[in-house]
């Protein structure tokens, strides 16, 4: 008797937990729904569902609106025009060693929950065919393309071939402070460098193998030292194996896009 | 009467013989039949509970987080520079030897981007487009100049790569001069030294001279392309004449046994590149 009525107890803890659970996700979720949206009628817009607004111009759409709106949506990368590089290919702009660019983001906190969000980015290269067939290949040249492009949170305008701090990473993503309803322009700095030595010494911390060719890479090279100076003769070898993999990656790389992601942080 | 509750939860303890739960009216078959719709009825809040708590969880995360990408830019492809052999295409072999009072020594170059012996190792998958420069550097113990032609293959040309091993001259390839005019030369010595020597050049015999070739007789740039179609590339060869003569009244003695080192250097122009101002 004891026991059935123990376990008659227990299931309707259970129940009640998770019915209240419920209660308060739901709660939680209209509250936030609630703080922004002017609902007329019992119509609902997607706009009227928005928590973060992310936007690739002053007071744009946010990119989801106009994805869904059946727009391709594509941020630019403001790619600037190089003589010695698109006055001989026919006007065309095109990623090579040295150049260097920005994607700019225009992001709103659309409830005073939102107090921060967190911007990774990253290269995603369209290989050859003969190269897109080998996964192993594929993995290791996008491991190598990581070393050499590049993103930081701010820029030397007088210095834009070097002048960069704040690496931007999946590990050590841009984390940006918000304001409810108030835009916030968000400036990502990428760069290709031109030489290693070009390379701030937090790029540099990156794995060693980024930065080298595959094929001719020597395994027997003295461990890798970011801190190594300019005059020093391991220098030399850095700047010749950067070299070899910018080489490799023009080989095997037909295009690159950089793909954002955007993540409300909460509880800040 | 027994209470629902103690009923039902006797089922969950207690196996009932077929019989008495098939019963109408039996105590026993009604309470079984209704802890059954009991169940559902629990099973169903439980189910949309979960429906709920996920679906509030989805949007909790599809309403955070954004995904953009960027427009896909090309990726330049890398120079390939090679000196070659003018006739049959293969790695330059640049013999100068010996240039006897009042000779005037000729040696014809090839620059492409088409690898030496390359028929079945291409290297460019994309069409290339790059400008190259073409560098002279030699020491001055003998007092000669050094003058560079733009050539074209001609079958009738007048400038001929000959082959006069085992006592007969054969003719390996012909060329005729782009411009009655040599190429113009810059002259880059002090900035090579500084690259080469790297320290001060005080007490250095021979620093060597360093004459840059960049545009041709109608001033044009040195370019060379390379197109894709169909897999197949088509690359590009550049001629060139170097022609060494001896300098205007000298002495011819004075230079007796006397020896220089040339060397012919073409660099892809791969300059740190260069914004334009708007």
């Amino acid at each position: 008797m004891k026991k059935k009525f123990d376990q008659r107890i227990v299931l309707r803890i259970e129940m009640i937990i998770l019915i209240v659970i419920t209660i308060i996700a739901v709660t939680l979720a209209w509250f936030v729904l609630n703080n922004h949206s002017l609902v007329k009628g019992m119509n609902l817009t997607a706009q009227d569902d928005e928590y973060l607004r992310v936007a690739l111009q002053p007071g744009g759409e946010d990119v989801d609106i106009l994805t869904l709106s059946g727009n391709t949506v594509e941020a630019d990368v403001q790619l600037p025009y190089y003589y010695n590089i698109n006055e001989i290919n026919s006007d065309r702009k095109l990623m090579a060693p040295g150049v260097y660019g920005q994607v700019d983001l225009y992001i709103t906190a659309l409830s005073p929950m939102l107090k921060q969000c967190s911007v990774s980015v990253n290269s995603i290269p369209e290989f050859i065919d003969s190269v897109s067939e080998n996964s192993a290949q594929t993995e290791a040249l996008g491991a190598l393309l990581d070393g050499h492009i590049q993103f930081y949170q701010t820029r030397d305008e007088e210095n834009k071939g070097t002048g960069y701090t704040g690496l931007i990473t999946d590990e050590n993503p841009l984390v940006v402070d918000l304001e409810e309803n108030v835009e916030k322009k968000v400036t990502i700095y990428w760069i290709w460098f031109y030489e290693y030595r070009d390379i701030p010494a937090e790029g540099r911390l990156l794995d060693v193998s980024n930065y080298f060719d595959m094929d001719r890479y020597d395994s027997t090279l003295s461990p890798y030292d970011p801190t190594v100076s300019a005059n020093d003769v391991l220098m030399a070898d850095y700047i010749t194996y950067y070299d070899y993999g910018d080489t490799k990656i023009g080989l095997s790389v037909d295009n690159v896009r950089f793909h954002i992601h955007v993540n409300a942080l909460y509880g800040n | 009467m027994k209470y629902f509750d103690d009923e039902w939860m006797d089922d969950a303890t207690t196996e009932y013989e077929p019989d008495e739960a098939i019963a109408g009216e039996d105590a026993g078959g009604k309470l079984h039949g209704h802890a059954k719709r009991t169940k559902a009825y629990l099973s169903a809040v439980l189910g949309a509970a979960i429906l709920l708590l996920l679906g509030t969880g989805a949007w909790y995360v599809i309403s955070s987080q954004r995904d953009i990408d960027t427009v896909k830019t090309e990726v330049m492809t890398p120079y390939f520079l090679y000196l070659l052999n003018p006739h049959d295409l293969k790695s330059l072999q640049l013999t100068i030897g010996n240039i006897h009072p009042g000779e005037i020594k000729r040696e014809v170059i090839c620059v492409s981007n088409q690898k030496p012996d390359a028929a079945s190792n291409r290297e460019i998958s994309r069409d290339s487009n790059f400008l190259y420069e073409l560098e002279l550097a030699y020491t001055e113990n003998l007092a000669v100049n050094y003058e560079v032609y733009q050539l074209e293959p001609d079958d009738e040309g007048d400038v001929l790569v000959t082959d006069d091993t085992g006592g007969t001259i054969t003719t390996l390839a012909s060329f005729s001069k782009k411009y009655a005019a040599p190429m113009d030369s810059t002259d880059v010595s002090a900035t090579r030294r500084r690259e080469v020597y790297n320290v001060s050049m005080n007490g250095i015999v021979n620093l060597g001279r360093y004459d840059s070739y960049t545009e041709g007789g109608a001033g044009e740039k040195l370019e060379l392309a390379a197109t894709v179609l169909d897999d197949e590339v088509s690359y590009e060869m550049d001629y060139y004449l170097i022609e060494i003569t001896w300098k205007p009244g000298i002495n011819f003695e004075d230079y007796n046994k006397e020896t220089d080192l040339f060397y012919v250097i073409v660099k892809a122009l791969q300059p740190r590149p260069e914004e334009k101002e708007n």
